[in-house]
């Protein structure tokens, strides 16, 4: 009985701290929840807001930025417009997947006219893309046919009515409908101001430089971050475009490289994609020519290679023949640098 | 018994009381959140009842189904495909109400190919006001805002300047809607103010890739009709565009194949994007319209599943060839 009433039995002050504390954090949290079920995400279950006030928000963001210092002959037709990856999908509809599944933060856009007339305008959009790769994986990936090279920074192009480049982790669009000398030169200016204000960091892509020059097409680079080829076993492979004169013609084949983390990795892929393609209809074929890089394989009429080097995995994906498959396939793993690059 | 015993013997007892104690709390919070938990989840922040559009399609008959007029005029094109099928009149009679549901979904130039053009938009009302039609209305539930669509892709000021109203989506313009059978559109908001009074509802479509469902033509025109947070049925999109088939029910379509955007839809951006295939198509079965449009796209109907899929729930056939087309040209 005598133990019974020990103080070592009654809790002490560092105890009902502690038991305070805790009961206190449970009470706030219990707060937030209660207050915030009040306002559920109506975007969810209720009809959209359509106030354009509410989509314009004025933004501290590049583009608002930009259009603090505008090139001589052009003013803002609307105050910036701002959207994360909860509702980018406001601004481009079905093309907002191809962003999100890249690594979208945050898109700017606004629009700007010609100041001698607001009838020629055009829009820029800066996508925030978190890292210099990702920026560069969607500009490769809706990369024009007709684009022109355009030196603004390692990886921009132009066509006939729009600009399109890649500083640091954003990837940057201007478009206009009415392509004049005089709108197209401020949108080029304003790309310019654009770069100078935010220096890129490491301007270029080392992985890029891993694929062979001769004969690859100008401009053909793209990253492709999740999916490539449909197999999803693949993460951040780097692709590039050869041309291998045939005659008259020439035959085009898609070289790719991911870089993993270790020898094992990269061979862990490697089998993988071979055991999609066998099991989705593709059929070993034998090749003398590429053997050392592993049987080719015939995949819905294209031939497929893939190999490893140290931790590099890289392949060619659709040729057209075992031929052309192979010999981009030699070029390439005979550029790869000894060990891990 | 010694001290220790004692000191075990009250310390077990100890335990147990706050066990039980703790158990009890345990108990007593999950009740309540048993009871206070709401398993309908809260409830779609719109008013009234449940809705549904009419049938606006015409009853079955022997007159051609699908024309396809070449060209590079709109104005030229659209008369002429529609004359192939019997007229404006076979759709439009006086006194008609008539909703042209249009695309668009960006606040983008006409030249940039995303939306419906505003000479067609604005050459369909004329021709529905003068087959008789008492009114013809403009509307669509745009991506980007509303107003700043209609204006920038030159949408209302033809369609206003040709007779039309634009009827731009309000919160209040919405009603829930349930398709009998559907897995997506259930309880979702319908862009249903519009349709009140209307007697004839014509799709105008322009052909477009699109990055999801591999393309935009004019079942996926339907889209514009909801609200909501729509963009979680990009998921399942070829599901999506097959209920919005089966919710609409046109009385004609007419996709737009004058300038299509062959790649980087459905926004696109850039004129390389766009390839002026000169073509107007116009029909009563949107399926064998889209599985034509889809061939302007250098694809073929089967390469895009909600064309399956609508043709297998009978709302059209992906064989357009089987139709008959009334192919025409115009300079």
């Amino acid at each position: 009985m005598h133990l019974m009433s020990q103080p070592s039995h009654q809790p002490g002050r560092a105890e009902q701290f502690v038991g305070f504390s805790i009961l206190l954090c449970l009470a706030g949290i219990a707060a937030g929840v209660w207050l915030r079920q009040f306002s559920f995400n109506p975007a969810v279950l209720a009809v959209a807001t359509i106030s354009p006030a509410a989509a314009k928000t004025v933004s501290t963001s590049p583009a608002g930025e930009a259009s603090a210092a505008l090139p001589p002959g052009l003013a803002a037709l609307s105050s910036p417009e701002n959207f994360g990856p909860d509702d980018v999908y406001n601004k481009i509809d079905g093309k907002a997947d191809l962003y999100l599944t890249a690594g979208f933060v945050h898109l700017t856009c606004q629009r700007f006219a010609l100041t001698a007339t607001n009838d020629v305008w055009m829009e820029w959009f800066v996508y925030d893309m978190g890292t210099l790769p990702q920026a560069f994986s969607v500009l490769s990936l809706q990369r024009r046919a007709e684009a022109q090279p355009w030196d603004v920074t390692p990886y921009a192009y132009q066509t006939q009515n729009a600009l399109y480049f890649v500083s640091g982790r954003f990837y940057v669009e201007a478009v206009t409908a009415m392509p004049l000398p005089a709108m197209l030169a401020g949108m080029k200016a304003m790309a310019q101001q654009f770069v100078a204000a935010h220096p890129p960091g490491p301007a270029e892509i080392p992985e890029l430089k891993l694929f062979p020059s001769a004969n690859l097409e100008a401009g053909s680079q793209g990253l492709q971050v999740a999916d490539a080829f449909g197999f999803d076993g693949f993460t951040n492979v780097f692709t590039a475009k050869y041309q291998l004169p045939a005659g008259a013609t020439n035959v085009e084949a898609l070289a790719f490289l991911e870089i993993t983390k270790t020898a094992g990795d990269a061979a862990k892929v490697r089998d993988a994609y071979r055991s999609f393609l066998l099991s989705n209809g593709g059929q070993e074929l034998e090749s003398a020519g590429a053997a050392a890089l592993g049987k080719p394989i015939n995949f819905m009429d294209g031939i497929e290679i893939i190999f490893t080097a140290d931790n590099v995995v890289a392949g060619v994906h659709a040729a057209p023949d075992a031929a052309s498959a192979a010999k981009v396939a030699q070029q390439l793993v005979d550029g790869l640098p000894k060990g891990k690059p | 018994m010694s001290q220790a015993n004692d000191f075990n013997q009250l310390a077990r007892r100890d335990f147990l009381v706050r066990t039980a104690k703790a158990g009890a709390a345990i108990v007593t919070a999950g009740g309540v959140g048993f009871c206070l938990h709401d398993r309908q989840g809260p409830a779609a922040n719109l008013a009234g009842k449940t809705v549904s559009l009419p049938d606006f399609s015409l009853p079955a008959s022997t007159a051609p189904k699908l024309s396809i007029v070449t060209g590079a005029d709109r104005v030229k094109t659209v008369n002429r495909a529609l004359a192939a099928l019997g007229g404006i009149e076979r759709f439009i009679q006086s006194g008609d109400r008539v909703v042209l549901k249009v695309n668009a979904a960006f606040a983008s130039p006409a030249a940039l190919g995303a939306t419906s053009h505003p000479d067609l938009v604005a050459e369909m009302t004329r021709l529905c006001l003068r087959a008789g039609a008492a009114s013809v209305i403009v509307t669509d539930n745009p991506i980007n805002d509303p107003q700043s669509c209609f204006a920038l892709t030159g949408i209302a000021r033809a369609a206003e300047a040709a007779g039309a109203k634009i009827a731009l989506p309000m919160a209040s313009s919405f009603q829930p809607t349930t398709l009998a059978g559907a897995t997506l559109i259930k309880d979702w908001p319908l862009l249903i103010e519009p349709f009140k009074g209307v007697t004839k509802l014509i799709g105008l479509a322009p052909v477009k890739d699109h990055h999801r469902s591999g393309a935009s033509l004019t079942m996926k025109n339907w889209y514009g009709l909801l609200g909501g947070r729509r963009n979680v049925f990009h998921q399942d999109i070829h599901t999506i565009i097959l209920e919005l088939a089966r919710l609409v029910r046109p009385t004609l379509v007419i996709l737009d194949g004058t300038m299509t955007m062959m790649t980087n839809g459905p926004t696109g951006g850039s004129l390389d994007d766009l390839k002026p295939t000169n073509m107007m198509i116009a029909s009563t079965d949107a399926v064998a319209a889209d599985a034509f449009g889809a061939t302007l796209l250098g694809k073929t109907a089967a390469s895009l599943p909600f064309i399956g899929k609508t043709a297998a729930a009978g709302l059209g056939t992906a064989d357009f060839e089987s139709l008959n087309p009334v192919r025409d040209h115009v300079d």
